[in-house]
């Protein structure tokens, strides 16, 4: 308790409050402006760090499900060329199986030979596709085209391409050129297309049916196998399409967080504005009231 | 026996009493805003005794004595002591803000923006590894990020400069303050009764030397006074004065150290025992809140110029011999300051200048001869095998340095020992805001000491108008009181003279 004031104790005393009472309303209005109540470590110690972190994880996030997006883009164009392929394949298989009663008939013999040949060449033509100025069969030498004209020599490799799919785990984004066209042992696999459309096409040039023959059994296995790799596409775009939706669950978990941290509620934002600018009108009306009392006034 | 002209005598020394009252009220009213003014009054006494006649013995009027300042040495050394404080605790809090508005970044600017930027062009290019773009973009974000760096690295050493140069601005003040206090502190000695404005105007230079630095005042008698920056270095004693000086310290970047002649051989350094005041703020912010972040901006630039270098040196380019692989992807390739010790030896300042020197590595460079032609995307090494245009093992190996725990030697043994980058950035920022904050937090508190120290005082020392009205009103009807006595006395003389005919 101080007993005796100096002539400008209040003033200095209005002085600190108004001064409080400044700063809070430009931190308010700071808020109102920017939507945030935490624009620098200062402003909430204590959160700062939460924020910055969870700002940290979405942008990690961000990165793996555009890394996901980006995947599912390929896998899109992989997927079409596969089934290009399959399909190619399956009519030449559809071809062959009715060629084998036209057998007698030269000028039927010839064309179903010519139609086989066709449906090779789309395949190797499907074989090097390329998507975004890259081949999708090659391996990792997404430069080099992967198949020559005859589709039997193949100039890719076989290495598999991973990319990360969130903090842990990757995924394969390719296929393998020569196991496509090949089979799993190369070259003289059981399910080497393009050695059995090369076979089919001249046995039925050749009108050698024991050869047709041969090869008719290789066809089914060898559109199973084609079923198979494209079956796989799809259950590597389930497991992007699940991470996707994760992603986008985290997203929104996130940024619930970040903004029960970091944004400024605007109501209770607006309210503290009035209440700081009728702090500083009583104040200023008080001081008013100050200035204008002194015993100075009174004396004659 | 007391005559009419001694009556008229004693009018008249109430009259000269009640002017110099009038003129010391004045004299307080005209110093209302004079800080640390301390209220005077004048010491009326009687004047001599004289006889009234009739055996009755009655006063000769009155006297000023003497004029008094009124002031409580306890309130007095209260409020240098907060004042002190207080010049500490603004200095610091005002600096630390400005730091932390020079560190502000947005969402597409700043370090942080920047390395999230780098980051995702990682990620970018471990899906298109063969593609110029994507890798031109690695590039790009990682020169973006060494040039974010180095300048945020650069804005707080002009800061640290900056203060350096103000540190030699107060020791140059603290000197002239502690001269000028030594020479009113003679004027009082000598004068023996001194004019109360001389002890006003030395209290007010031992205030504003307080502000700049935490001192201790002891009153050595006969108006002396010892003045000491803490403990036992004097500044002042008596009428002899200790001059403090700067010497630059080749350990800390040229800054200046504070040196005190206490009359030895040489002068003896007392910064580290500087810690309050505007000065001891400056110190704090230099030495210790500046040049800790700057330590940990290094850190930070040391291990991504490690992680990265290891990794992608290792690498493959789409160039040929001899660039297709051993590029490193940052300069310096070894961010270990020099004269470090070998590691496992703890050493705090092991990668000192690495912030100021970070950049993305020449090596990557179309022609390192010619900077202008800039960076060769197949320069990039992504692959972990020759010829391997869509390898993308390094290029994964990159980018998961941004989740990898342990990336930054934080102990300075030279083992990484903490990360992630983005979480040590985070944490970084985090606990400077901390300290910021706390620095404003202690400022309103010392505020309010501040203003209760000055209140203490201004209970005995200030000016209060409505006191001095009514002393005016006192000296006034004193005056006017004893002017009539004088008229009176005046008007009796007159009388009698007039009866003589």
């Amino acid at each position: 308790m101080v007993y005796r004031l100096g002539e400008f104790s209040a003033q200095r005393q209005f002085l600190l409050n108004n001064k409080r009472s400044n700063f809070d309303q430009s931190e308010i209005l700071e808020h109102l402006a920017t939507g945030k109540k935490v624009l620098r470590g200062s402003d909430d110690p204590v959160n700062y760090m939460r924020i910055e972190e969870t700002k940290n994880q979405l942008r990690q996030n961000a990165a793996f499900e555009k890394n996901v997006e980006q995947i599912l883009q390929q896998n899109q164009a992989i997927e079409t060329a596969l089934g290009s392929i399959r399909d190619a394949f399956d009519s030449a298989r559809e071809v062959a199986v009715q060629g084998t009663s036209h057998l007698n008939d030269d000028l039927e013999r010839e064309t179903v030979a010519d139609e086989i040949a066709e449906y090779r060449e789309l395949i190797i033509n499907r074989l090097n596709t390329r998507h975004e100025g890259e081949y999708l069969f090659s391996g990792n030498l997404v430069t080099t085209q992967p198949f020559d004209a005859t589709g039997t020599v193949y100039s890719g490799n076989t290495v598999i391409t991973n990319a990360r799919i969130n903090e842990t785990d990757t995924i394969p984004t390719n296929f393998i050129g020569s196991e496509i066209a090949y089979g799993p042992t190369g070259p003289g696999d059981p399910t080497d297309m393009i050695e059995i459309l090369t076979n089919l096409e001249a046995a039925y040039r050749n009108n050698d049916e024991v050869a047709i023959n041969a090869e008719l059994p290789r066809l089914r296995a060898t559109s199973e196998r084609l079923n198979e790799t494209v079956a796989e596409v799809g259950t590597r775009n389930v497991r992007l399409i699940s991470e996707r939706d994760e992603y986008g669950l985290f997203e929104e978990n996130l940024k619930s967080v970040l903004a029960e941290l970091e944004d400024a509620d605007l109501a209770e934002e607006i309210v503290g504005l009035e209440q700081v600018q009728n702090e500083i009108q009583a104040q200023l009306r008080s001081q008013r009231t100050l200035n204008t009392q002194s015993l100075l006034d009174f004396l004659g | 026996m007391v005559t009419l002209n001694s009556s008229l005598f004693t009018g008249l020394s109430g009259v000269r009493t009640a002017q110099v009252g009038l003129n010391v009220s004045g004299n307080n009213i005209a110093n209302v805003n004079t800080k640390n003014y301390t209220r005077q009054v004048a010491d009326t006494r009687i004047s001599g005794l004289g006889s009234g006649g009739l055996g009755l013995v009655v006063g000769g009027g009155s006297t000023v004595a003497g004029i008094n300042g009124l002031r409580s040495s306890i309130a007095d050394q209260l409020l240098t002591r907060e004042e002190g404080r207080h010049g500490f605790q603004d200095t610091f809090a005002s600096g630390m803000a400005e730091v932390e508005g020079l560190l502000a970044e947005t969402e597409f600017s700043g370090i942080r923006a920047s390395m999230g930027q780098f980051f995702d062009s990682l990620e970018e290019a471990t899906l298109r590894p063969a593609d110029s773009g994507a890798r031109r973009e690695v590039l790009e974000l990682g020169d973006r990020l060494a040039t974010e760096i180095r300048q945020r690295d650069n804005d707080l050493f002009q800061f640290q400069s900056r203060t350096n140069l103000e540190v030699e601005e107060v020791v140059t003040r603290i000197n002239q303050l502690t001269a000028e206090i030594e020479s009113l502190g003679n004027g009082i000695f000598r004068s023996g009764n001194p004019p109360q404005d001389i002890v006003d105007e030395r209290y007010r230079k031992i205030n504003e030397l307080s502000t700049l630095v935490a001192i201790d005042v002891y009153d050595m008698g006969d108006s002396r006074i010892q003045v000491n920056i803490k403990d036992s270095n004097f500044v002042l004693v008596g009428e002899d004065q200790y001059e403090l000086s700067i010497a630059l310290n080749g350990a800390n970047n040229n800054f200046y150290d504070v040196q005190l002649d206490n009359g030895g051989a040489t002068p003896v350094d007392i910064t580290a025992e500087i810690n309050g005041g505007m000065l001891g703020a400056k110190l704090e912010l230099r030495d210790t809140e500046l040049a800790g972040l700057r330590r940990r901006l290094d850190k930070f630039a040391a291990g991504f110029i490690s992680q990265f270098n290891a990794v992608h040196t290792a690498g493959f380019t789409l160039s040929a011999a001899p660039n297709d692989t051993g590029l490193q992807f940052f300069d310096p390739l070894d961010p270990t300051a020099g004269g470090a010790p070998a590691p496992p030896a703890v050493d705090p300042d092991r990668y000192a200048g690495a912030a100021s020197s970070i950049a993305l590595s020449t090596q990557l460079l179309v022609d390192p001869l010619d900077p202008d032609q800039g960076f060769d995307p197949n320069k990039l090494a992504l692959s972990d095998t020759a010829g391997e245009t869509g390898n993308n093992v390094v290029a994964l190996q990159m980018a998961a340095l941004r989740t990898a725990a342990v990336v930054i030697d934080d102990v300075g043994d030279g083992t990484a020992d903490t990360g992630t980058f983005e979480r040590y950035y985070s944490d970084t920022m985090s606990t400077f805001g901390r300290t910021t904050r706390n620095a404003q937090d202690k400022l309103e508190g010392q505020q309010l000491l501040l203003d209760q120290a000055q209140a203490r005082r201004d209970e005995v020392s200030a000016v209060n108008l409505d006191e001095e009205a009514v002393q005016l009103t006192q000296y006034q009807r004193a005056f006017q009181a004893s002017s009539r006595f004088i008229g009176v006395i005046n008007q009796l003389t007159a009388d009698i003279i007039n009866r003589l005919g």
